[in-house]
């Protein structure tokens, strides 16, 4: 049997060389131009949501970005401008007031005022299970309306057939950051919808229809989302003229626009993808920021973590530009405070960038007096310098980070123990208090002040049970500026203190790959406006 | 045999609600909600509470299988939270693909492992071959003969697409469409299929080899009759009874272990739906997931059983189970 099982083996060897070593092929650009003027777009984790108040996956963001527009936008500097509405803030910025322009559903009906109050009071519905929550606005009645005590959210009114008024119940300048919604047509979407039972919004047998760019077309069970041209669109006819949305499995995304058969794709950078990206000439890549960070948490409740000068010490010792490079390469960037570098109130002025040092980690335990006792662990008044470390796995840069944690805190006396446990777990666990310290990354908003909001007293968000009334002070100066150059200016007093205290050691920010095939023109992207925004400027040629 | 076939089904009735019951006890003791999940600066604490409330999460267990159970009753499957809609639409909208799968790699399975399994047993030199064969299904991986097969075939030949059902922009009638479908599925069933082609071919090879040492087979032999006939008139006959077995075993498992090539060649199938749902933590997709499976293999054990009956008439089902 071995002769034979020598023979088998030996062929399938012959055609795993055969693999490797085929001729280049142009057939995949060839493929492409074929399509013309259609252009696909290759995604992963596509759940298949196209109501845009009910997606929950970045690419189903993706797809109703195209079929729908939001009351007001973001542009690519991180600024609130207007979207299918202008707006007018009044003084006390407790009142809102959104002119809609003349815009038409993609069914030819006109956008009113009362698809907006539809749309609103969709999310201010008991059975709601998106992600949209307007209870935080603080947005008149919204709270009486979501019990069933009011027929009508009392804050927000039709001031006639074009005009919306939201009315607050106190004053909210994140108002018009978060207020960036999508809206539904009343005309279509009531028939799916009562109080208290949202789910047939999202039926799969609703044709979604909005007044975005794109129009729906068809989508079955193992075939693309089909889009065509919205010739009446109200920013501008799109140039293509079809778009299929093809979903598949991850890391497949390159190897489709290698083989001709998709056009470009929006992924998180990383070396295997842009190496095979590089090796198409037809290929071009462009890497921006994405819009969040990853840092390393303490619990500063924890008896030990409460003491500032271990957090600060843990931070010395920590290698993170290594750990960093390693797992990423060139594809993300190391961040000293807790908000992204696009963003108009990133600073490096002032902040201690903490590089990796372990003597001067050394040398602040000793004089906080944590001493070091004979088995190399430090002590201090009979207490163990011992950190409990929950990892959430499987995660690339915990693989490359613990091994060295371990290694680098040992060396300064810390005793690090770490436990592995699944997404889910390690986020009941972190709610309930039970980590001393963990590795998260946490998105950010339009906002730059609600990064800052998490580290406050009484914000629900602040896991990390820290408290400072210095922070707490300049957190609302700045969120009460009246001016952009006040904001920003308490906003960066924030960062200097956050990054005296150090609650969370801010690490890295990654960037996202827009993947493309030559023949694809007029593509930009930035970490608050994608490709999918102003996907009607592009062409192909 | 009606009233064996009607006292299975009662039976396999008190299986799967014994089934739901465990797994039901052991999901909810498991850390972590869908919910409390959702970690966003833009979503309040009460409305997560809320959401707990409206989805029964704040109940005890108890209370909550007895919802669940209650609703299933009336054929709701209840409310998938990571894809927002009935946990039902979705198993359904996943299902065909997995189940399509399953189907042709085993047809496929069948056609090479049972005759290569056959020959092995009545020619020695075959036997050598058939062994060897079996041990490289057994020994590879399913991944690497999937990378494998999609390096050649779809990224430098270019004849097989690199996933998905259907060819992007094509238009058709329903004989477009359907061979569009299976020219999708030629890779996928053959990896599918490869790991348990060596099974297939060993049980085959076993149970042959049993029955050519059988004494009608020396009957026939004494009589002259040529070696095609007796394998193929008398032989093949005797063997359906284990293959039939084998069968009913394989399809559920091809269907639980679908979820490596979906992920690789890009089919939206059920095993990347429990996956996904078990690590999102919805549970009423999980339970329903969990539910279909069940009752998949009951009724797979059941058929190959009826089957039994009809295939050898001396296997009297009524009488032998009472």
């Amino acid at each position: 049997m071995t002769k034979h099982f020598i023979k088998i083996s030996s062929l399938i060897l012959i055609l795993v060389i055969l693999s490797s070593c085929g001729k280049e092929q142009v057939i995949g650009y060839q493929k492409a131009i074929e399509r013309g003027n259609t252009i696909n777009i290759a995604m992963s984790d596509n759940g298949g949501i196209f109501n845009p108040l009910f997606d929950s996956t970045l690419e189903d963001s993706y797809v109703n970005k195209l079929m729908f527009d939001r009351l007001v936008e973001v542009d690519s500097n991180g600024d609130v401008v207007s979207g299918l509405a202008d707006f007018t803030v009044d003084n006390k910025q407790d009142k809102f007031i959104f002119k809609l322009k003349d815009v038409n559903f993609s069914n030819g009906t006109k956008l009113t005022a009362e698809d907006v109050l539809f749309t609103m009071k969709i999310l201010c519905d008991p059975s709601y299970a998106g992600i949209y929550d307007l209870s935080i606005l603080k947005i008149k009645g919204v709270q009486e309306y979501n019990e069933g005590t009011n027929q009508e959210i009392s804050g927000i009114k039709a001031l006639d057939e074009k005009t919306i008024e939201f009315s607050l119940s106190q004053p909210n300048p994140s108002f018009i950051f978060n207020i960036s919604i999508p809206i539904l047509s009343k005309d279509y979407y009531e028939q799916y919808y009562s109080f208290n039972k949202c789910d047939g919004l999202t039926n799969e047998f609703i044709k979604p229809m909005g007044t975005g760019q794109y129009i729906f077309v068809s989508h079955e069970q193992g075939s693309p989302i089909v889009l065509e041209s919205n010739k009446n669109y109200f920013k501008g006819a799109p140039k293509i003229e079809n778009i299929n949305l093809i979903n598949t499995s991850p890391g497949n995304e390159v190897l489709m626009l290698m083989a001709g058969e998709s056009d470009m794709t929006l992924i998180a950078a990383d070396k295997s993808s842009l190496s095979k990206a590089s090796e198409k000439d037809y290929l071009n890549t462009m890497l921006t920021e994405e819009n969040g960070y990853s840092s390393f948490a303490f619990n500063c409740k924890n008896e030990i973590l409460s003491d500032k000068n271990v957090r600060q010490a843990l931070a010395y010792a920590i290698n993170r530009k290594e750990i960093m490079k390693e797992t990423f390469g060139e594809n993300a960037g190391l961040i000293n405070i807790h908000d992204s570098v696009a963003s108009w109130t990133y600073t490096n002025e002032g902040i201690n960038t903490y590089e990796y040092n372990l003597q001067k980690a050394e040398e602040i335990l000793d004089k906080a007096n944590w001493v070091k006792d004979a088995d190399g662990i430090r002590k201090k008044d009979g207490k163990k310098l011992t950190i409990n470390f929950v990892a959430s796995q499987p995660n690339p840069t915990l693989d490359v980070a613990l091994p060295v944690l371990k290694d680098d805190f040992k060396k300064i006396g810390v005793d690090f123990v770490v436990e592995s446990v699944e997404f889910n777990t390690f986020v009941d666990r972190m709610l309930a208090g039970q980590c001393d310290m963990w590795f998260f990354g946490l998105g950010l908003t339009i906002d730059p002040s609600e990064s800052i909001g998490s580290f406050t007293t009484d914000n629900e968000q602040n896991f990390y049970n820290f408290s400072n009334k210095e922070l707490d002070k300049v957190y609302l100066e700045g969120y009460f500026a009246a001016s952009k150059d006040k904001k920003k200016q308490e906003i960066q007093k924030a960062y200097k203190i956050l990054n005296d205290e150090l609650p969370s050691i801010p690490f890295y920010q990654r960037k996202q790959a827009l993947i493309y095939n030559t023949r694809v023109e007029g593509l930009t992207v930035s970490p608050y406006r994608d490709c999918f925004d102003d996907f009607y400027l592009i062409s192909v040629r | 045999m009606y009233k064996y076939i009607f006292k299975r089904i009662i039976k396999s009735v008190v299986l799967l609600f014994t089934a739901s019951i465990l797994v039901f006890f052991i999901i909810c003791l498991i850390p972590g909600n869908s919910i409390e999940s959702n970690i966003s600066p833009t979503v309040s604490k009460e409305k997560i509470e809320m959401q707990r409330q409206y989805f029964n999460l704040d109940k005890p267990i108890l209370n909550r299988y007895i919802i669940w159970i209650t609703k299933i009753a009336h054929g709701d499957f209840g409310y998938s939270f990571s894809y927002k809609m009935p946990a039902n639409k979705v198993i359904v909208r996943h299902m065909y693909p997995t189940m399509l799968l399953g189907i042709i790699a085993l047809i496929i399975q069948l056609l090479i492992g049972g005759p290569i399994g056959i020959l092995g047993a009545s020619y020695k030199k075959c036997g050598r071959y058939a062994d060897a064969l079996s041990l490289i299904s057994l020994s590879l991986p399913v991944f690497f003969v999937g990378l494998v097969l999609k390096n050649i075939f779809s990224l430098k030949l270019m004849i097989f697409p690199l996933g998905g059902l259907f060819t992007t922009g094509q238009n058709g009638g329903f004989i477009t469409k359907t061979s569009d479908l299976l020219y999708h599925l030629v890779l996928p069933s053959l990896v599918l299929a490869f790991g348990s082609i060596g099974p297939m071919v060993r049980y085959t090879k076993f149970f042959m080899a049993d029955v050519l040492n059988q004494d009608f087979v020396v009957l026939a032999k004494a009589k002259g009759l040529p070696k095609w006939r007796i394998i193929y008139t008398h032989c093949v006959r005797n063997l359906m009874l284990p293959l039939t077995t084998i069968i009913g075993i394989s399809l559920p498992a091809l269907f639980i272990g679908s979820y490596i090539v979906e992920e690789m060649f890009s089919i939206n199938g059920m095993g990347k739906l429990a996956l996904n749902s078990f690590m999102a933590r919805d549970y009423n997709l999980i339970m329903a997931y969990t539910m279909v499976l069940a009752a998949l293999i009951i009724f797979c054990n059941l058929i190959t059983d009826i089957l039994y009956n009809i295939l050898d008439k001396r296997v009297k089902m009524g009488e032998n189970y009472e």
